[in-house]
């Protein structure tokens, strides 16, 4: 337990160091419940299936399973980050972010913003990486190996409904009007801005600036970022993961590498919501290939192997409950198998940005069958701000 | 200070303000004179919420000629505080001005303040223009 504490604290050292010029940080409070592939690869998660979420700079991760309880201390940990953040591309505008198109002339000038782009997801792929402590070899020890596991995940459609666009452009250009509306109001700010010659000119602008009045433009916002909310009618989103035991302090082997695939649609549940849906009925299917260098054949002998899983899940998402069921079916080697996941997910939100989220049920035939993982998040805010 | 020579002609002073954001931007070009005590007077507005302003002419080089140039951006960030502090850590802008006598000539690390727990940014840059 304080070796795998030690490792985590000292992952967390260099990620803090690593990311540290930029000034990124992780405190505790800001925790929140990993559903990334370095998680989903060794099972270790509420759900398989992966679906569109909002891009974070960097999450850092906790899991508890009710199994390695024995001080009720978290022992699996992942880190996941979006490399978009830092690369700070060229031509980078509002527009790009919420996902719409945009034509521009030869000087760069935008003119025209058409339908939404439905690659706009891509851009905000994720890498993660997790450290665990679980028994995912299957046999007759029950000792807990050290896992590393990195994954990648990406959305690479996602298609909102035809309105989505047209209502986002026309809250922008909106919002853009009653900016440059702002600015007249701010004209003494502006011209005390300009006339300074004194030093610490930062100061004196975080000062000035800290009484710029502003009217609709905060409204408008909001608008915006419910649009932005809405959770798209399609996507599809594509992910990849290995995963490495520490068999001993000094020995480390490949255990498991998959790459899944997650088709989602999210309908919103009553007609009137249309504008801003928030109860959706979710329906989603993946597929999963994995290879498992430690799987347990008919005559319990540990060989390696290959799966595809394939299966479906139904959820009713509600403002602040969610609530569903997964269930995936394993074939073995290219034959049906009788292994099968069967999870019920739940998420509840106690307040704002404090969440619940559990899921209970039959893993496949793993070390540990039972799946009971319990996690609150912290931080991940109340999501109706999503890019 | 950043200064650009305009010169004294009739040539039309261009300026291009290229603001790199995923916030919604906004952008206002004023020229002050420094000697009165009158307002500064706009000469160049971003075009959409982009917050860029693209190859405008902002004036004469000799109505220009011995005022200060001030664009100030104001940009509006969304998402979680994480995702509004990595987008301010990213945030930044160019600044070109063109058919003076200095020519093409560059400007960059305008003076960045966050406000309001980090839901807006500014970026002002003041450039002295002389004849």
């Amino acid at each position: 337990m304080r070796r795998t504490f030690f490792l985590f604290v000292s992952t967390f050292i260099t990620f803090s160091t690593f990311y540290g010029q930029g000034g990124i940080s992780a405190k505790l409070k800001e925790l929140a419940v990993p559903n990334s592939p370095a998680f989903i690869i060794v099972d270790l998660t509420p759900s398989v299936f992966q679906t569109p979420n909002s891009p974070k700079e960097f999450i850092l991760g906790v899991a508890q399973s009710y199994q390695q309880s024995s001080d009720g201390f978290p022992q699996n940990y992942s880190a996941e980050f979006t490399p978009y953040w830092w690369i700070n591309p060229s031509g980078r505008n509002v527009y790009s972010a919420v996902g719409l198109r945009t034509t521009k002339d030869s000087e760069g000038r935008i003119t025209a913003v058409g339908k939404e782009n439905p690659f706009s997801g891509l851009k905000f792929a994720t890498v993660s990486v997790a450290f665990l402590s679980k028994d995912l070899i299957p046999d007759t020890a029950k000792v807990n190996q050290k896992i590393f596991s990195v994954g990648v995940k990406a959305t690479i459609v996602k298609i909102h409904s035809k309105k989505y666009g047209v209502s986002l452009e026309k809250s922008i250009n909106h919002w853009h009007a009653a900016a440059v509306e702002e600015f007249t109001n701010n004209r003494e700010i502006q011209d005390k801005l300009a006339r300074y010659n004194g030093d610490k000119e930062e100061e004196y602008q975080q000062k000035l600036l800290d009484h710029f009045k502003t009217e609709r433009t905060g409204e408008i916002v909001k608008e915006i970022t419910n649009v932005i909310s809405q959770k798209p009618l399609f996507s599809w989103d594509m992910a990849a993961a290995f995963a490495t035991y520490g068999i001993s302090d000094s020995v480390w082997r490949t255990g498991r590498s998959g790459i899944w695939t997650t088709v989602s649609t999210y309908l919103p549940l009553a007609l009137d919501e249309e504008r801003n849906p928030k109860n959706y009925l979710n329906l989603n299917v993946v597929f999963r290939y994995l290879t498992d260098k430690y799987q347990l054949n008919k005559q319990k002998q540990i060989v390696s192997g290959n799966s595809v899983d394939a299966g479906g899940k139904f959820a009713m998402e509600f403002d602040k409950l969610s609530v569903g069921i997964e269930a995936l079916h394993r074939f073995k080697n290219g034959k049906a198998d009788a292994q099968n996941r069967t999870v019920g997910v739940i998420n509840y939100k106690i307040a704002d940005n404090l969440y619940l989220r559990g899921a209970f049920g039959k893993n496949f035939n793993t070390a540990n069958k039972l799946i009971a993982l319990f996690g609150i998040n912290w931080g991940i805010g109340s999501e109706t701000v999503k890019l | 200070m950043d200064s650009y020579k305009v010169g004294n002609g009739n040539q039309h002073i261009r300026l291009t303000a290229d603001v790199s954001t995923l916030g919604f931007a906004s952008s206002r070009a004023i020229s002050i004179d420094l000697d009165s005590d009158e307002p500064g007077i706009p000469v160049a507005n971003s075009d959409d919420a982009s917050g860029d302003i693209i190859n405008k002419s902002i004036g004469t080089a000799s109505s220009l000629a011995r005022k200060r140039l001030s664009i100030l951006s104001r940009i509006d960030l969304f998402g979680t505080l994480e995702e509004r502090k990595a987008e301010y850590k990213s945030l930044t802008a160019t600044y070109l001005l063109e058919k003076g006598t200095d020519g093409k000539k560059e400007f960059i690390k305008p003076v960045k303040t966050a406000h309001q727990n980090h839901t807006r940014a500014f970026l002002h840059k003041k450039i002295d223009l002389t004849d």
